[in-house]
């Protein structure tokens, strides 16, 4: 439902925003709907996560491989909160909206930074799984309980 | 009034031409990928972060550990760069509209994808291999070379199975939107069990058969053998046949499903 004309810029502004948000949160689902996060991305990641889990182990035994998890699952972030924030300018221009954002009353950086929001709340939660799944197949269980408290700080 | 000539090439001129596709086709490729950053990612940075974790906490420097790690790191990029060089110029190319048609058009829609799986594994691996040169020069890592023209036979054939591999990647994503999803799937788990970095031993025997399956394992048998001046040519057929293997495969299932697509006239979807 759109606006009424007499909220003001402020409260405006804000609603923009919520939407824009909210439109982030429905393309990402989408362009991957449920079945193909869990049958890709989340895997995907796990596999990702263990294999450094793993190279850690060959370069430097079992601390090694613990310093690996606790990387390996900080870097899982970066999927979906870099790599996809960064998608989301390039769909526009594949799809062709990116020359109608700049065009537009609402500032791009908004547009292309709030639907980005979703990315970001998705990389939290791939992080998650990366760090249960992938730490109780390499036997990390332990670093992981040891990590459940500076990330509930954080 | 017009005449309907029907030209009958002979089987000379048609293998001509299909090569004259299959160059232009990679030199396009090529072209595509450079303009592609997360090639970058893969071909220049990761072979740095992958030697840099396996060399530097390592106690045996020697040069039959560099040789070891450096070949294990170039198979693992290359097959990253396969998979992703595939994945993200093909998902610009189904939304900006060549994929459907190519799929509709004259020329044989599997050379067209042998092509630029060509250009793209010969470019990935030459800037991997640059990138690895160079890190091992900076890391002042020795590494054995005694027998180069081994080394070169293993690349062509690493090269090869690059270019079968993009025609099975290049398959999926005519069958499903979700190509370049699918294909970022694929990267960890050949990396993983393909034992170019991690030995198959490590992992409980139901997983580690997987790799006697993946070229690049054999690949990394005979590139290793023939650094060191004994090349393992037992290993190298084994890679050869996987490599006619995965492209026989390619050629069928690309064949297949992009008939079904003319058929069910769902082109434009991809």
């Amino acid at each position: 439902m759109a606006p009424s004309t007499s909220i003001d810029p402020a409260g405006q502004r804000l609603w923009r925003t919520g939407q824009i948000i909210r439109m982030g949160f429905l393309q990402y689902s989408a362009a991957n709907p449920r079945s193909i996060v869990l049958a890709t991305i989340w895997p995907r990641l796990i596999f990702q996560t263990i294999f450094w889990i793993l190279l850690g182990y060959v370069a430097g035994g079992p601390d090694g491989a613990t310093f690996a998890y606790i990387g390996a699952v900080a870097t899982a972030l970066t999927f979906s909160g870099i790599a996809g924030m960064s998608d989301v300018p390039v769909d526009d221009k594949f799809a062709g909206t990116y020359s109608r954002l700049l065009g537009a009353s609402t500032p791009p950086t908004l547009v292309v930074f709030g639907r980005g929001v979703a990315q970001l709340a998705w990389s939290v939660v791939e992080m998650l799984v990366c760090l249960g799944v992938a730490g109780l197949i390499t036997g990390q269980a332990r670093t992981m309980v040891a990590l459940v408290p500076v990330l509930r700080s954080t | 009034m017009h005449e309907t000539t029907v030209r009958t090439d002979g089987l000379g001129q048609r293998v001509w031409r299909g090569t004259e596709v299959m160059i232009a086709c990679a030199r396009l490729q090529m072209a595509e990928v450079r303009s592609s950053w997360i090639i970058i990612a893969v071909t220049v940075f990761q072979p740095i972060v992958f030697l840099l974790v396996v060399l530097l906490p390592a106690d045996d420097r020697s040069a039959a550990a560099g040789t070891r790690a450096a070949v294990g790191v170039a198979l693992s990029v290359s097959w990253a760069a396969t998979a992703w060089g595939a994945a993200s110029v093909l998902r610009r190319e189904r939304a900006m509209g060549p994929l459907a048609r190519a799929l509709a058009g004259l020329v044989d829609a599997r050379l067209i994808a042998l092509g630029k799986g060509l250009g793209s594994a010969l470019l990935s691996n030459v800037w991997a291999l640059g990138t690895l040169v160079l890190t091992l020069i900076a890391l002042r890592q020795p590494v054995s070379i005694s027998h180069p023209g081994a080394l070169l036979l293993g690349y062509v054939v690493l090269v090869a199975s690059g270019s079968a591999i993009g025609l099975l990647i290049g398959s999926i994503f005519v069958v499903t939107r979700y190509g370049a999803q699918i294909s970022a799937f694929l990267t960890f788990p050949v990396i993983l069990f393909g034992g170019m970095l991690i030995p198959p031993e490590l992992f409980p025997p139901p997983l580690n058969w997987i790799s006697s399956v993946v070229s690049l394992r054999w690949l990394q048998e005979f590139l290793v053998t023939a650094a060191f001046g004994a090349p393992n040519y037992a290993a190298l057929r084994y890679a050869v046949l996987l490599t006619v293997g995965y492209a026989l495969g390619g050629i069928r299932l690309f064949g297949r499903i992009a008939q079904k697509a003319r058929r069910d006239g769902t082109l434009d979807l991809y």
